[in-house]
């Protein structure tokens, strides 16, 4: 779990604000591995993941004086993340047809009927879950994640994207409604296979 | 957007399980070659920073985009006032010339149930308007 600032890293974090860069590098190597795992989630790829921390270390720095500890830093690093990947990915940034996560539960049934074996159940849950928040408007996507992966409050969520804390439990709520139709679609899709 | 009542208990499921899933994300160990060559990277920034600040930036950009822009704002108010200063007087003149300042009927008729010289007083100073010197009746008065 992201943990709040302490008082040595506040201490550190306003010295980085001045300009410090070795205060900076203090606060990143704290918050570096957990920054690393959810690029990773994202890229999968573990070279993309590393290009995507180190960019989206640059990006902090450069906005550190806009950080203005209304949030924790972590979630505030996470929008950054969140923001430079779907830099990275541009045109692909646009979010997954539905047909696409159809077919990956489709494809994931066809692999556990062909290799005979019983797939780990929470693999399975991941990948659809994850395939299934690809599926979601970004707008959604970024709250889901803050939310349950970044595990940030509603208010928290609120101060680091700039809007307000209805808006944010209006996406929460209208996302989680798209996800769970998904998961029932999928869910049918898998029952017809078996 | 969705305008429906939110129901935490339609989605419990669905938080739990992504509450599963963001436990079961592994956290690798700190990458120290990565940091390092991040941090690098972020020195020569913050080397050229202080460099770059004495050089016209985007700082400079903005503040000359908004000079120029109030520059045309105080240019188009100056027109426009002194077009109003100069069409002023022509106003006040034709309204003048149609109006003449003098007393209304009733404050007439008020002066005449008042003091008699208030009243004659009136007629003097409206006479000089409504029987101006070249006014047509003294001309032929006078041949």
């Amino acid at each position: 779990m992201p943990s709040f600032p302490t008082e040595d890293t506040s201490a550190f974090l306003a010295l980085a604000r001045e300009g410090d860069v070795a205060a900076f590098s203090r606060v990143m190597e704290a918050e570096q591995a957990r920054l690393m795992a959810q690029a990773l989630v994202f890229c999968a790829d573990p070279h993309l993941a590393q290009d995507l921390v180190q960019e989206t270390m640059i990006a902090a720095w450069k906005s550190l004086p806009r950080f203005d500890g209304s949030c924790r830093f972590f979630t505030w690093l996470y929008v950054i993340l969140l923001r430079q990947h779907r830099r990275s990915l541009g045109w692909f940034s646009r979010r997954l047809p539905m047909a696409t996560v159809e077919q990956q539960a489709a494809a994931e049934r066809h692999e556990a009927q062909e290799a005979g074996a019983q797939k780990n159940e929470a693999e399975m849950e991941s990948e659809v879950l994850r395939a299934m928040m690809a599926a979601l408007p970004a707008r959604h996507r970024e709250v889901i994640r803050l939310r349950f992966y970044a595990e940030a409050s509603e208010a928290e969520i609120a101060a680091a994207l700039g809007i307000s804390q209805g808006t944010v439990k209006s996406r929460l709520h209208n996302a989680l409604d798209k996800l769970r139709h998904m998961k029932e679609k999928v869910n049918r899709l898998r029952c017809d296979g078996h | 957007m969705s305008t429906s009542t939110p129901d935490p208990d339609a989605h419990a499921s669905l938080r739990e399980a992504l509450q599963r899933d963001a436990a079961r994300v592994p956290e690798p160990p700190f990458d120290a070659v990565l940091h390092r060559a991040t941090m690098r990277r972020i020195q020569a920034l913050a080397e050229a920073a202080p460099a770059r600040s004495g050089s016209p930036g985007w700082n400079w950009t903005a503040s000359l985009s908004a000079a120029t822009a109030l520059g045309v704002i105080c240019l188009l108010a100056f027109l426009w006032l002194s077009r109003g200063i100069r069409r002023n007087p022509v106003q006040i003149a034709s309204f003048a010339k149609i109006c003449p300042p003098r007393a209304t009927v009733l404050a007439y008729q008020r002066a005449m149930n008042g003091r008699q010289d208030a009243f004659f007083e009136m007629l003097d100073r409206d006479a000089q308007t409504l029987l101006p010197p070249s006014s047509k009746v003294f001309s032929n008065l006078l041949d």
